[in-house]
């Protein structure tokens, strides 16, 4: 996609995220996104939904669905670890899960800590990275949670 | 009849005849230059003196001075022109009065034997010129019978019962057909009630009182307005006839005082919102007027009804643009508003109290006032004030105490006299005014009034849910710490956690009741209504309901009554035929309107069948062609002329009725069920009858539900779909070449579709023989689904899934499991149709 280019500058926001790790990586997402960070749940796989949705939870009486960012990366599932856990954030649909491997922190970013991300060589779709936070000599990518969800619940757009 | 009573009448009767008789000799003379004024003037003489003459059993005065009035009517009311012969024969009428008062003060005045060559004239007048110039509301038939009825009643005296009940009987089979004000119907009821009672000492002032009532009919059916005084009778018989609506009528007029306030503050809301209105704003404040009036129809509140239809009319001048929606407009519905308010207020007063606010007060000396049809004479006097005296909304006791049969007049002396810290209603006993009786029930009455915030809360949707979702995680918290193993069996802390586990469970129950009800309520409520519309419009029906027992989410029952009387009361105005027409086309006379519902797979389903005349799909775009509600180049299917039916404005009634007519019902019904998510579907063939199906998804309905297990998964078989459940004998599963299994049973050879494959879980049984097996209703094509176990019934709340979250077809929702694990509700018919599928690619 040509405007890969264009979407990052306009991306380059500086702010607060709340960052996780996926296998070696770690990853951020805007802190004002999440609703809250839940312990692993028994999660309800849904025949016939894709295969980043890994199912649905029982959030409080609400069922929500979750879906898995290794999945969505295309990356390897790993085994269950009392670490992992569900960042369940917000977007125009409703509430969706997030699976992750384990939460890391919350982290400021400057302007001067961020700066756009590459158009190749990342581990992850480069159209879902916002930029690229480099702070305390470590880099983390800061998703556009809008992006990374926008695939699984596509239909919900039409439908909405 | 004391002498001294009827000396009084004759000198009465003489000043009014007498004055009558100057005025008529006046027109006479000039028959082009008559006084309204005058001509009332006349009216009410005779009028009077047809009240007393009743009252002290003058038949044949009672009579001509009947038919004398009638005639002056008819001029009052521009039916009749002032013409030579009109004024000829009511001097002649006047005359023979004259000669009966004579007659009665002992003078020797010639008098015929009868008055039917008077009578006669003066029907004929009437008759002759009377041209159709009355207003569009009154039915020229109706007001013939029910003249007739009052002449045959004062012919046939109390004495013969029979010919009373005759007569009411045929005004009452009248009253099927034509058009009637609302408020006929209970003054009819009142009538018949009485005639029961027509023996004994009671029977002279019960038939006076059916001949006042007639009368008022009469002025009814001809002016179109509910007369001031007419509001007693009715309330009292709302009072009589209560008993037929009144156990299990509190619930809905509970219901409705909260329904009306609410639609009578959304329509202040939108008034007060702004300056000018569009035409959607207008078309709801109509609605809610509409539906306000709709509902004190079915419920008997002709009050009610009337003072709703007169302000419908009224909006319904700016919806079709014969007037602005300006600040008039704006005045005037607030005006309406604050009117039914009242109205409202005072069926609610009913409601609470228990007792009427016009109270009967039996007192010796009323019945002489009450029998005395008082229309003209006292339109606009004292009495007009019943129907806006209601009270502020603090009840004062004076008031109340006043229903209960005190004095009036008393109370406001007492009250007046009355020292700080004294209590009134102490002071009315000790001055033996009120009984201590009264007083208490005063007392109460207004307490009640006071505690009684409403009878009804509405709470909003989403707090209920939230409710409902709160308590299911308590009780699945709750079950963690009582399955918990540290928990310390037999020991208190068990108890105490096992005693909170039944109260949550109670709790359970109370807050998933708060959500569903079943569909009878609403459906039984449709009962009234084909009664009511069937008898008003003199048609026959035969209603039937099934599925009563669906149930369905309380806010959607609750939207669903409105379509749902519109629905009815369309179907039956312009589906049922007449009787007649029906048996000339072979139906049997009686048609056949039948009110069903199911839960089909997500939703839920209502059909309104009815084997009436059908729609006419190229007629009814026509009409809306015509109407400008459609383009007339616009292609239309013959579903989407069928809808047509649904847009606001469009109606194919040529006259307005308090049944249906102006087009505002079925837009209703689109609108409700588009708001609850629905569709309604037409099928319609003319000749044949019509069937309309409102399609509701179910979401919040509770399923009974078979869980079964497939794999390492707990999924959820809708119980209704169940026909069967077995385990396989050897050699009853034969294989298929390439299309699978099918299962012999009972003959049949019943496609296997295996549960956990098609849904794509891994780990499950896979030898059918070894598994458990489900017999699926699908109507006519039933078939076999393969489980690995059931681990027993349940009853589920179904979540649906988000919108637009990709699903399996097979699958129409989640529940949430006792366990809080999420289990995915099945849509069996699905997954033979996805099975048919795979095997056909």
């Amino acid at each position: 996609m040509s405007s890969s280019t264009a979407t990052p500058a306009t991306g380059l926001v500086t702010g607060t995220y709340l960052t996780f790790q996926v296998g070696p990586e770690e990853y951020g997402i805007e802190i004002f996104k999440v609703r809250e960070i839940i312990g692993m749940l028994p999660i309800t796989p849904v025949p016939g939904s894709p295969p980043e949705m890994i199912g649905v939870i029982n959030l409080r009486g609400k069922v929500i669905p979750v879906i898995s960012i290794r999945t969505r990366f295309g990356m390897p599932l790993a085994e269950a670890h009392p670490h992992n856990v569900i960042i369940v954030v917000e977007n125009r649909q409703g509430e969706i899960g997030i699976a992750v491997d384990r939460v890391a922190e919350v982290a400021r970013f400057t302007e001067a800590e961020t700066e756009a991300p590459p158009s190749y060589g990342l581990a992850v779709d480069t159209t879902c990275v916002a930029a690229i936070g480099k702070s305390q000599g470590r880099i983390r990518i800061l998703l556009d949670i809008a992006r990374v969800l926008g695939d699984v619940t596509a239909n919900a757009g039409h439908a909405a | 009849m004391t002498d001294e009573m009827m000396s009084e009448f004759v000198a009465e009767a003489s000043d009014h005849l007498t004055r009558a008789e100057e005025i008529l000799l006046g027109f006479s003379r000039q028959p082009d230059q008559v006084d309204a004024e005058a001509i009332n003037a006349c009216f009410r003489a005779l009028h009077t003196i047809k009240g007393c003459s009743g009252f002290l059993d003058l038949q044949r005065i009672q009579h001509l001075s009947h038919a004398g009035e009638q005639v002056l009517d008819a001029l009052r009311t521009s039916e009749l022109g002032g013409s030579l012969p009109v004024f000829d024969a009511l001097l002649q009428t006047v005359a023979r009065l004259q000669a009966h008062v004579a007659h009665l003060s002992g003078q020797s005045a010639t008098l015929p034997d009868s008055d039917d060559d008077c009578v006669k004239m003066l029907e004929g007048v009437r008759h002759a010129t009377s041209a159709p110039t009355s207003p569009a509301a009154t039915d020229q038939g109706a007001l013939a019978v029910i003249s007739a009825a009052i002449s045959e009643l004062i012919v046939s005296g109390p004495d013969d019962v029979a010919a009373v009940t005759a007569v009411l009987n045929r005004l009452a089979q009248q009253m099927l057909v034509g058009t009637w004000m609302p408020a006929a119907r209970p003054l009819m009821t009142r009538m018949r009630q009485l005639t029961d009672e027509l023996s004994g000492a009671a029977a002279l002032d019960h038939f006076q009182q059916i001949l006042a009532l007639c009368s008022q009919l009469e002025t009814m059916q001809r002016s179109g307005e509910v007369p001031a005084n007419t509001t007693a009778a009715v309330v009292e018989t709302l009072a009589a006839g209560g008993a037929t609506i009144s156990e299990g009528a509190n619930g809905a007029l509970g219901e409705f005082v909260a329904e009306a306030t609410e639609l009578l503050n959304q329509a202040e809301a939108t008034v007060l919102g702004g300056k000018s209105f569009s035409a959607d704003q207008v078309n709801g404040i109509f609605r809610a007027f509409h539906t306000v009036k709709g509902m004190a129809a079915y419920l008997s509140l002709p009050d009610v009804e009337h003072g709703a239809h007169r302000f419908e009319a009224q909006i319904q001048q700016v919806r079709d643009g014969l007037a602005p929606a300006d600040e008039t407009f704006s005045a005037t519905v607030l005006g309406g508003v604050d009117a039914m308010r009242e109205l409202v207020a005072e069926v609610k007063r009913r409601l609470i109290t228990g007792f009427e606010r016009v109270a009967p007060a039996p007192s010796p000396t009323s019945p002489s006032v009450t029998t005395i049809p008082s229309v003209g004479v006292v339109a606009g006097g004292p009495q007009a004030s019943a129907l806006a005296a209601v009270p502020p909304a603090g009840e004062r006791i004076g008031d109340l105490l006043a229903d209960l049969g005190v004095s009036r007049q008393a109370i406001e002396q007492t009250a007046a006299d009355l020292k700080p810290g004294e209590r009134i209603g102490d002071k009315l006993i000790t001055e033996g005014a009120a009984t201590r009786q009264q007083v208490d029930k005063a007392a109460t009455a207004q307490q009640a009034l006071k505690s009684s915030a409403d009878v009804f809360s509405r709470v909003a949707t989403a707090k209920l849910e939230e409710l409902m979702n709160q308590v299911g995680e308590l009780l699945i918290a709750q079950a963690m710490v009582q399955h918990n193993p540290e928990l310390p069996p037999n020991s208190n802390l068990a108890q105490a956690v096992g005693r909170q586990g039944r109260i949550l469970r109670n709790l359970q129950v109370l807050s998933l009741s708060l959500r569903m009800v079943p569909l009878r309520g609403t459906f039984q409520k449709m009962a009234r209504v084909v009664y009511d519309t069937a008898k008003k419009l003199g048609k026959q029906v035969e209603f039937s309901l099934g599925g009563e027992d669906t149930e369905i989410d309380r806010t959607l029952a609750e939207s669903m009554g409105d379509p749902l009387m519109h629905m009815v009361r369309n179907g039956i105005d312009h589906g049922i035929e007449m009787p007649e027409v029906r048996v000339k086309n072979g139906k049997p006379a009686a048609g056949k309107v039948r009110l069903e519902a199911f839960q089909a797979g997500d939703d839920v389903v209502i059909r309104l069948i009815d084997d009436g005349a059908g729609m006419d799909p190229q007629r009814l775009r026509a009409k809306a062609i015509e109407k400008g509600l459609i383009d007339a180049n616009q292609p239309m299917d013959e579903q989407a002329c069928f809808q047509i039916v649904f847009l606001p404005g469009f109606s194919t009634a040529a006259k307005v009725t308090d049944v249906s007519g102006r087009g505002v019902g079925m837009d209703v019904v689109r609108r409700q069920v588009e708001e609850a998510k629905g569709t309604v579907h037409i099928e319609s063939t003319v000749g044949k009858g019509t069937t309309f199906t409102i399609r509701l998804p179910m979401t919040t309905a509770i399923l009974d539900a078979m869980l079964v297990k497939v794999g390492s998964e707990n999924l959820l078989m809708p119980i209704n779909s169940i026909v069967e459940m077995l385990r396989p004998k050897p050699g009853q599963v034969q294989t298929i070449l390439g299309s699978g299994h099918v299962i012999r049973h009972r003959d049949h050879m019943l496609p296997l579709v295996h549960l956990g494959e098609a849904l794509g879980i891994a780990g499950c049984v896979n030898d059918p023989e070894q598994a458990t097996l489900m017999v699926v209703d699908n109507r006519g094509a039933d078939f076999v689904i393969q489980v690995d176990a059931i681990l027993g019934q349940r009853q589920v709340v179904i979540k649906p899934f988000d919108d637009g979250l990709a699903h399996h077809p097979g699958t129409s929702g989640t529940t949430i499991l006792g366990d809080g694990r999420v289990a995915l509700i099945l849509n069996p018919t699905c997954l033979i149709l996805g099975h048919a599928d795979v095997q056909h690619a």
